[in-house]
C-alpha cells in the first residue's frame, strides 16, 4: 500500500498499482522502492479522491481482463476469439463509465484536468480534455465566454482582425 | 469555495490539448476568437488537418463572381467573393499544399497571379509570371535547406512539351 497526502492533508491508502496510473508516481517508486509516503502539493483531496476513483476502476478493469484471459489459457479451451469479445465488452462498459464519470461541473472539471496533467495520467488528461472540448463545439466566441466566464480582452480592432482571418466561422 | 475558475489561464500545453479536439474547422476558429490567451496558443498553423474541400463556381456580377466550399468531413460550407473569380473555374488551380488556390488576377495582368487561401484569407501575390499554359501549384512549404517559405509552381503546357517550374521565395521575392 501507498500513501498519498493531499494538498490539504488527507491521506489516502491506495494500491501500489492503482498510484501507478499517475506516470509521476510510477516514475517516483521506480526510483526508490521504499517510498510509502507521497505527498502531492497541487491536488486538494476533494479532487484527489474524484482522480484515485478513476485510476482505480480503470486499474481493476485492466485486472480483470488478465484474469480471464488467464483462466483462458490455464483451462487450454479453444480460440481467441472469447477473450477479444470479453475486451470488447469491457471497453464498452468501462467507455460509458467514463462518459458517466466525467460528468460534473465545470470548476471540477478545470481541476481534474490540472490534476490529470499533474500526476500525468494519460487517460484521464485525454477524458477531461475531451470532455472540455465537446462543451465547446457548436457553441459561438460569445456563447463559449459565457459557459466559461472568460472575458473578451481584445480590442475591437483585434478581434475584427481575427474574424477577417476566418470569414466563414462567423457567417 | 465558490470561486470560479479561470479557464483563460489554463497553461498552454491544456488549451492545445483541448483545440486538437476541434477537428470541425468553425469550432477551432471560434475557441481562438475567445480570448487573447487562448489565440496566441493556438496559431493558425495549428489548423486542424482538413479533407479536401468540393469547390463551386458561382456565377455573380460583372465585378465579383463566388466560390462556395463545402466539406463533406463536416457538412460546414462557406461562400468567398472575388473579383478574381471572375474568368471562369479554369484560372484557379487549387494546389496539392494547405489548400491553396491559384489565381489569375487578370484585372492587373494576364500574367499577374495570387496565391490565396480560402480557409485563413491568407493571400501572397507573386511576381508576374510570363506563363502561356495553366500554371499549376506543385508545392508550398519550408525549405529545409535554408529554412524559408518557399513556393513551387508548374507550368504545364499543352500539349506536352516541356514543362517548367518556377520557384518563388517568399521572404526574398
Amino acid at each position: 500500500m501507498i500513501t498519498l497526502t493531499s494538498s490539504d492533508g488527507v491521506q489516502f491508502d491506495v494500491r501500489e498499482a492503482v498510484a501507478k496510473e499517475s506516470q509521476i508516481i510510477r516514475d517516483m517508486i521506480q526510483d526508490d522502492c521504499v517510498i510509502t509516503n507521497i505527498p502531492l502539493a497541487n491536488v486538494n483531496h476533494k479532487i484527489l479522491s474524484i482522480v484515485l476513483e478513476y485510476c482505480q476502476m480503470h486499474v481493476d478493469k485492466t485486472e480483470m481482463e488478465v484474469n480471464a484471459s488467464k483462466h483462458q489459457t490455464t483451462t487450454g479451451e479453444g480460440s481467441s476469439s472469447v477473450p477479444v469479445a470479453l475486451k470488447v465488452s469491457s471497453n464498452k462498459n468501462l467507455n460509458d463509465w467514463d462518459k458517466e464519470f466525467i460528468n460534473v461541473d465545470l470548476d471540477t472539471l478545470y481541476d481534474l484536468i490540472l490534476a490529470a496533467n499533474y500526476l500525468n495520467i494519460s487517460g484521464l488528461l485525454n477524458l477531461t480534455t475531451q470532455a472540455a472540448a465537446d462543451i465547446i463545439k457548436g457553441k459561438t466566441t460569445e456563447e463559449i465566454r459565457a459557459t466559461f466566464n472568460i472575458k473578451n480582452d481584445f480590442t475591437p480592432e483585434e478581434e475584427a482582425a481575427i474574424r477577417k482571418e476566418n470569414p466563414w466561422a462567423f457567417e | 469555495m465558490c470561486d470560479e475558475r479561470d479557464w483563460s489561464g489554463l497553461p498552454i500545453e491544456l488549451i492545445n490539448l483541448i483545440s486538437k479536439k476541434l477537428p470541425k474547422r468553425s469550432d477551432f476558429v471560434k475557441f481562438r476568437a475567445v480570448c487573447k490567451t487562448w489565440c496566441s496558443y493556438t496559431p493558425l498553423s495549428d489548423y486542424p488537418p482538413q479533407f479536401p474541400w468540393l469547390i463551386e463556381h458561382i456565377p455573380g456580377t460583372h465585378l465579383v463572381n463566388g466560390l462556395r466550399f463545402y466539406s463533406s468531413f463536416s457538412s460546414e460550407t462557406g461562400t468567398i467573393f472575388r473579383k478574381e473569380f471572375n474568368h471562369g473555374t479554369n484560372c484557379m488551380r487549387p494546389g496539392p499544399s494547405h489548400g491553396t488556390l491559384i489565381l489569375n488576377d487578370r484585372s492587373i495582368s494576364t500574367h499577374s497571379y495570387v496565391l490565396f487561401n480560402p480557409l485563413t484569407n491568407e493571400e501572397i501575390r507573386l511576381p508576374f509570371l510570363h506563363f502561356s499554359g495553366h500554371p499549376y501549384l506543385v508545392w508550398t512549404g519550408t525549405n529545409s535547406i535554408h529554412n524559408q517559405d518557399v513556393i513551387v509552381i508548374e507550368q504545364q503546357y499543352f500539349p506536352t512539351k516541356n514543362d517548367s517550374l518556377a520557384f518563388y521565395d517568399r521572404d526574398n521575392n
